[in-house]
């Protein structure tokens, strides 16, 4: 049971980084309908660049500088790619943007090569924080949670708060109506889709010398992604919280709390044969399953409510 | 119209020029290995270091009256069904020997299609040479006459890895993570049987989803602290193996690493020196750089290499590969495999640790291993294409061919 603090505090922060992640993408869809399927993408670039930044100026540097380039590399890639595209045309940008999400996966490599690159936790962050149940929590993983709950907050206020906000989320429901307004429409636009894209970029830099920063980063999240933002509700920032926070959680209390079917199997059929069926199904256990947990909620919310939690779009 | 056919010309000729033809009258070898995709560095490296083998040979004069060897690199995408194309083209192009190890599964695909092809065409036989022991499916389980395995079996390393352990006073109680799929779950039962003759206590095992899809390690860490383990005994690799470093040694896990995987410089490099000896990485592996047992020809690898291709020799079982087949060769006195495979057996071996040999029953490499830990300080650090990876290693202890080998479990048919 002591370890419980120590699972809850991790459960937390890997949820947070995922909404992290997951805030730009349906934000970016709740305020322009557009499906970007390379947003996984600039997180990896944001990590890439990190490293990058933080090799010839440090991590602050790079914490301040990377989200700034993405930002613009956000706004070039609405401008260049997708604002060609009719709102409506919704396989057109999944095209576009899966393949500009090869486009950057090949680039990434052709600059960095095809390992994984060294990027290191910066001195002043590593040792714990303090020890849970004899275990540390560090610094380092105190510090992501800190900052995302404060972009949690941040981002929160500017949409209920400000004016940007509110006329971006009028935006959202009410965008001829906020043209008529007088309101730069493409200006707006870019506004969200740099903010989607830096935030997405401040997580890599965040979380790359965590989890490793290397090609296929990408692909391996964006699964994740979009069952956080399909479940939450396109286009809710609330949701998308909540369950990023839940996939967190599940997903490290499923790995730590191991339940397994075979006490079960045992029980009805008794104990199990190597190499038979009943054998396999007794492997049956939470730590196995916890990565596919996500996809199978997705499947039961489509089944059930399209919509997702809090989305006001249907898919 | 002019324009289209100007492009249908280019466009053809490109292709034929994408064609590798052979030349006459060498020996054909085929590296067949994923030349592009996520493990195109792995291939690339592993074609690369054939190439520079081969070519020594070659300008040393050849085999046999001055027969050189022509290395072709066929690229497989990591993809089952593309090496059994790239086999098919192989064996239109004439090739001799077909070399591979990445992924268990090709070399299940290379075995089926050469078993048929050789029976079909007689006198175009090939052979497959393996250079990385996967899942047991080569030997123990399926030997053959034109097979030969570079590399000890999975129980091989485990074993040598066991023995490493006692002597080097590591007890346990152990705990085993490994991917879940053919070659993790080798590993594992592997693992817990020699681990059980020898008295080792396993207090937990997991299996995980592999290949980076774990994203978040700490909920194993938690288990394994809550399981009272020291050791923590793991095939796992690549973004896999860096996160469970990390996460264990971020929460200050006191635990040591006995890893099938952990010299490889990608994930050195990710996870670094300080980490890595904190989380008291060891490995079974054929080669460390700073002991070559005074081998002539390993010291002039070792720098020959960093010249050339600005990269630790580091791996020294191709070297041995190509060693094995030439000595086949000069023995049989052909180069053709269905002679020179019959020459395989009984090849002696040169390596860092002591001699080692080509076992005659299935054809299986057995040589001395080393069981090497991290050194900060090593002379001789880890050098991957121009990076400086900052450490190296150190052997720890030598386990000798003859306790190496276990008993075979398949034996050869000759044809």
């Amino acid at each position: 049971m002591e370890i419980l603090p120590f699972v809850l505090l991790n459960g937390t922060l890997f949820g947070m980084l995922l909404f992290m992640l997951a805030a730009g993408l349906t934000l970016i869809y709740g305020m322009m309908g557009v499906i970007n399927f390379a947003h996984a993408s600039f997180y990896m670039l944001g990590a890439y660049l990190g490293y990058q930044v933080s090799v010839w100026a440090g991590f602050w540097a790079g914490m301040i500088v990377v989200p700034v380039i993405l930002g613009l590399a956000g706004v070039a890639f609405r401008r260049v790619l997708i604002s060609r595209l009719a709102i409506e045309d919704q396989v057109g940008q999944l095209l576009v943007t899966f393949g500009a999400a090869m486009v950057i996966t090949e680039g990434v490599q052709i600059v960095w090569g095809r390992l994984a690159v060294p990027y290191r936790i910066p001195q002043e962050m590593t040792g714990a924080l303090f020890n849970v149940g004899g275990l540390d929590f560090p610094v380092y993983r105190f510090f992501i949670l800190v900052v995302s709950v404060l972009l949690f907050a941040v981002i929160l206020l500017i949409l209920k708060r400000t004016r940007i906000g509110l006329i971006l989320s009028a935006a959202q429901s009410k965008p001829q109506m906020v043209r008529a307004m007088g309101y730069d429409l493409d200006l707006v636009n870019d506004w969200v889709f740099a903010a989607g894209v830096a935030v997405a970029g401040l997580a890599g830099v965040m979380a790359g010398n965590l989890l490793g920063v290397y090609p296929v980063m990408a692909e391996r999240i964006t699964p994740l992604l979009f069952v956080i933002v399909v479940v939450g509700g396109l286009g809710s920032l609330n949701g998308a919280l909540i369950v990023a926070l839940a996939l967190g959680l599940i997903d490290t209390a499923a790995t730590t709390y191991k339940l397994s079917a075979e006490p079960l199997v045992t029980a009805l059929f008794g104990a199990p044969e190597r190499g038979t069926f009943l054998a396999d199904l007794a492997r049956f256990n939470t730590t196995s399953f916890a990565p596919i947990l996500p996809y199978l909620l997705m499947l039961i919310v489509l089944l059930i409510r399209p919509r997702g939690l809090f989305g006001q779009r249907d898919l | 119209m002019k324009i289209k056919s100007l492009l249908a010309l280019a466009l053809a000729s490109t292709t034929a020029l994408a064609a590798p033809a052979f030349a006459e009258g060498t020996i054909k070898i085929a590296v067949i290995e994923p030349l592009s995709g996520p493990l195109a560095a792995n291939g690339g490296d592993i074609l690369e270091r054939f190439q520079f083998l081969f070519g020594r040979v070659n300008d040393a004069g050849g085999v046999l009256d001055g027969q050189k060897f022509e290395v072709i690199g066929l690229d497989n995408g990591w993809d089952v069904e593309k090496t059994a194309q790239q086999m098919q083209r192989a064996a239109d192009e004439g090739v001799d020997y077909v070399i591979n190890g990445i992924g268990p599964q090709h070399a299940t695909a290379i075995t089926n299609f050469i078993r048929k092809h050789n029976r079909r065409k007689e006198g175009e036989e090939m052979a497959f040479l393996a250079h990385t022991a996967g899942d047991n499916e080569i030997t123990p389980k399926n030997c053959d006459y034109y097979q030969a395995v570079f590399d000890p079996t999975v129980e091989m390393k485990l074993n040598a890895l066991i023995l490493g352990m006692q002597e080097m006073g590591i007890e346990g109680p152990v705990f085993t993570i490994n991917p879940d799929f053919s070659f993790g779950q080798t590993v594992d039962a592997s693992f817990k049987e020699l681990a059980g003759e020898a008295g080792i206590e396993i207090v937990g095992s997991e299996m995980i989803a592999p290949f980076g899809q774990v994203q978040d390690f700490t909920p194993l860490v938690a288990r394994i602290k809550a399981s009272g383990a020291k050791v923590v005994m793991t095939g796992n690799f690549g973004p896999d193996l860096i996160r469970l470093l990390n996460a264990s040694v971020d929460s200050g896990l006191d635990v040591r690493f006995a890893t099938l995987y952990g010299p490889d410089p990608s994930t050195m490099a990710a996870v670094g020196a300080d980490k890595f000896e904190a989380a008291g990485v060891i490995a079974p592996f054929e080669y460390d750089e700073n002991d070559t047992g005074g081998v002539p020809v390993l010291e002039e690898l070792n720098s020959t290499y960093r010249d050339v291709a600005k990269t630790s020799w580091g791996i020294d079982r191709y070297r041995m590969m190509v060693d094995g087949l030439v000595g086949a060769i000069e023995a049989a006195g052909s180069a053709e495999p269905s002679v020179a495979m019959g020459s395989i057996g009984g090849v002696k071996l040169t390596t860092a640790g002591g001699e080692g040999f080509v076992r005659a029953e299935d054809n299986q490499m057995i040589i001395p291993y080393f069981i090497i830990g991290v050194d900060k300080a090593a002379p001789a650090t880890v050098l991957y294409k121009g990076d400086d990876i900052g450490f190296g290693w150190r052997t720890e202890k030598i386990i000798p061919a003859e306790t190496m080998a276990l008993e075979p479990t398949c034996e050869i048919e000759k044809p």
